[in-house]
């Protein structure tokens, strides 16, 4: 807020803008598109396995920026070292978020290692050229590939999901409680913060693997690898979880829009925003209507199947999930703590805290992710391809997206 | 109008609780300060303030928020703002004190604090208030209200 743009001093404003909707909403994806990738180490369902490596490509994309933009809302993100080594443990929920987020990416870059480190392998032999060394350094020097050393790598990638997993509800329910601790904020201090975070969470990161599995196996191996079994596995979870978020989005309703079940600025809040405030079409219309869209979509078998369809599910499931964290974030803001009336907000275009800024961070996700399935090993097609054309002499290798079976 | 900070502040405010960094803190009498040197300016005690006392400052770029004029007090003098009152509508002692005026004045006249229902036990009393400050519309208390805040869009500059 520079003085330079004339903006208000002394009056309520809303200080956690479009950049603190977003991290929620990136953090959710980190956590989703984990669990999503665990489901075959953990519990055992096998037929996800072919998204396990593309979940750890996203998560740890996505994990990278997910810290990113409170940083970025910060107004002294240089500081951000101080979030390590002042004693704010255990009170501060952002200063305990920044400890779980460490231990997440540490964890994310082990899962990463061990996950790709057979396919690091083969090409450390097989390839040449500067893939040859690049995957030799991925390997950190362990190039053991007998039978009993990938038993252990499973047990270990086990183990990480089963750790990670339980991090993924820290991180992400933790955030709920960033909110959820504030008092000052009626909308927010309320216990049902955690578990839905948690639950949108989930319902994102599956959204968010379906349309990554649907255009980069789509896109960059063929069409005919996107196998509808897998999406229909995927969208029949989706299913069941979305009638979780829905059911506790219906607990949070009767919880605040009811002033006879409700106390009185909570009702005054709710009613004011979301019930013909400025926030109802969101709330109505966004969270709530294109999340039952979605859920309708999700009974029907041919849209279950269809990669088309499955992907526009998501997307209104993704649509839906960022109006949650919207109407969470700046609909609480929106109710005034001292004075009357609403406070007003809308993210400007460019600056500080603006869509600018989101799409920056969403654009660094996007180039993470391209880094990652040019430098990684995430389908056996490719990591063939790059070890038959990394031999040739320098400049010739090309990316071809024939790659032969 | 009367206040009264003994421990000014509150006794138990939750904006020092949720910074990250621990740049805002109470001294030993009470007073809640930030350390500019160590805000990294992300919001949350400004958020969790229940009394909007806070904000972020736009020249330091950091949490900032009334701190009692705290380099007088430390030289013994009052705050500026009990000073310069016209109406000497503000007290300013300590309430641990029983020969303070704050002292005197709580045990005489009935008195309010702001919010109680947060339990963060304020050390601000109000004589002669009647209720709390509304969020509610309210004809009769519009006008002091308007000239407390008046609500924008956050982002509009000034016309």
């Amino acid at each position: 807020m520079p003085l330079d743009t004339g903006q208000l001093l002394g009056l309520e404003h809303v200080y956690w803008g479009i950049l603190i909707v977003v991290y929620p909403y990136l953090s959710g994806l980190v956590a989703g598109s984990f669990i999503v990738g665990s489901l075959s180490k953990v519990f055992g369902a096998k037929q996800f396995e072919p998204m396990a490596k593309l979940a750890a490509v996203v998560t740890l994309a996505f994990l990278l920026i997910a810290a990113l933009a409170p940083l970025a809302d910060a107004r002294q993100p240089h500081r951000f070292l101080e979030l390590y080594f002042r004693p704010h443990v255990p009170y501060a929920p952002m200063g305990l978020f920044t400890l779980i987020w460490t231990t997440y990416v540490l964890l994310a870059l082990a899962e990463t290692y061990f996950i790709f480190r057979e396919d690091n392998v083969y090409l450390a032999t097989h390839a040449g050229g500067w893939r040859r060394s690049w995957h030799r350094f991925l390997t950190l020097g362990y190039r053991d590939v007998s039978e009993p050393a990938l038993k252990r790598d499973h047990t270990v990638l086990v183990v990480l999901a089963a750790f990670g997993i339980f991090l993924a509800f820290a991180f992400h329910g933790y955030i709920g409680f960033i909110f959820g601790a504030l008092k000052a904020r009626h909308l927010w201090s309320n216990p049902l913060m955690m578990p839905m975070f948690i639950v949108s969470a989930i319902v994102s990161g599956i959204a968010l693997m379906i349309l990554a599995y649907v255009t980069i196996v789509g896109g960059l191996i063929s069409r005919e690898e996107v196998d509808p079994k897998l999406i229909a596995g995927l969208m029949g979870l989706l299913m069941w979880v979305i009638f979780v978020d829905l059911f506790l989005d219906i607990v949070d309703l009767l919880n605040s829009g009811v002033s006879a079940y409700t106390s009185g600025p909570v009702y005054d809040g709710f009613h004011s925003i979301f019930m013909g405030g400025p926030l109802t079409f969101m709330y109505w219309g966004l969270q709530l209507g294109f999340l039952f869209v979605a859920l309708v979509l999700t009974f029907i078998p041919r849209v279950r199947r269809s990669r088309w369809w499955a992907s526009i599910t998501s997307l209104f499931v993704l649509i839906s999930v960022y109006a949650m964290r919207y109407n969470t974030v700046i609909g609480g803001q929106l109710q005034p703590k001292a004075s009357q009336g609403l406070v007003l907000y809308t993210p400007p275009w460019l600056g500080r805290d603006s869509i600018q800024t989101v799409l920056g961070i969403f654009a660094i996700a996007i180039l993470l992710i391209a880094l990652q399935l040019l430098l990684l090993p995430w389908d056996h097609r490719w990591a063939e391809h790059w070890a038959r054309t990394s031999h040739k002499t320098r400049g010739t290798e090309r990316m071809s997206p024939q790659v032969s079976k | 109008m009367y206040r009264t900070p003994g421990h000014p502040c509150l006794d138990d405010p939750p904006c020092v609780e949720v910074c990250p960094v621990k740049a805002t803190y109470k001294r030993e009498d009470g007073i809640v300060l930030v350390d500019p040197t160590l805000c990294i300016g992300c919001g949350t005690c400004v958020n969790a303030c229940p009394y909007d006392a806070r904000y972020l400052n736009p020249v330091s770029h950091t949490a900032d928020k009334c701190t009692f004029c705290v380099e007088r007090v430390d030289q013994g003098l009052l705050p500026a703002c009990v000073t310069t009152c016209v109406g000497r509508a503000r007290i300013f002692g300590d309430a641990n004190d029983p020969n303070s005026e704050v002292s005197q004045l709580l045990a005489q006249y009935p008195h309010v604090v702001r919010h109680p229902d947060f339990g963060t036990d304020p050390q601000v009393f109000y004589i002669g208030m009647s209720g709390e400050i509304s969020t509610i519309d309210d004809p009769d208390i519009q006008h002091m209200v308007f000239t407390y805040t008046a609500n924008a869009d956050s982002n509009l500059p000034i016309r």
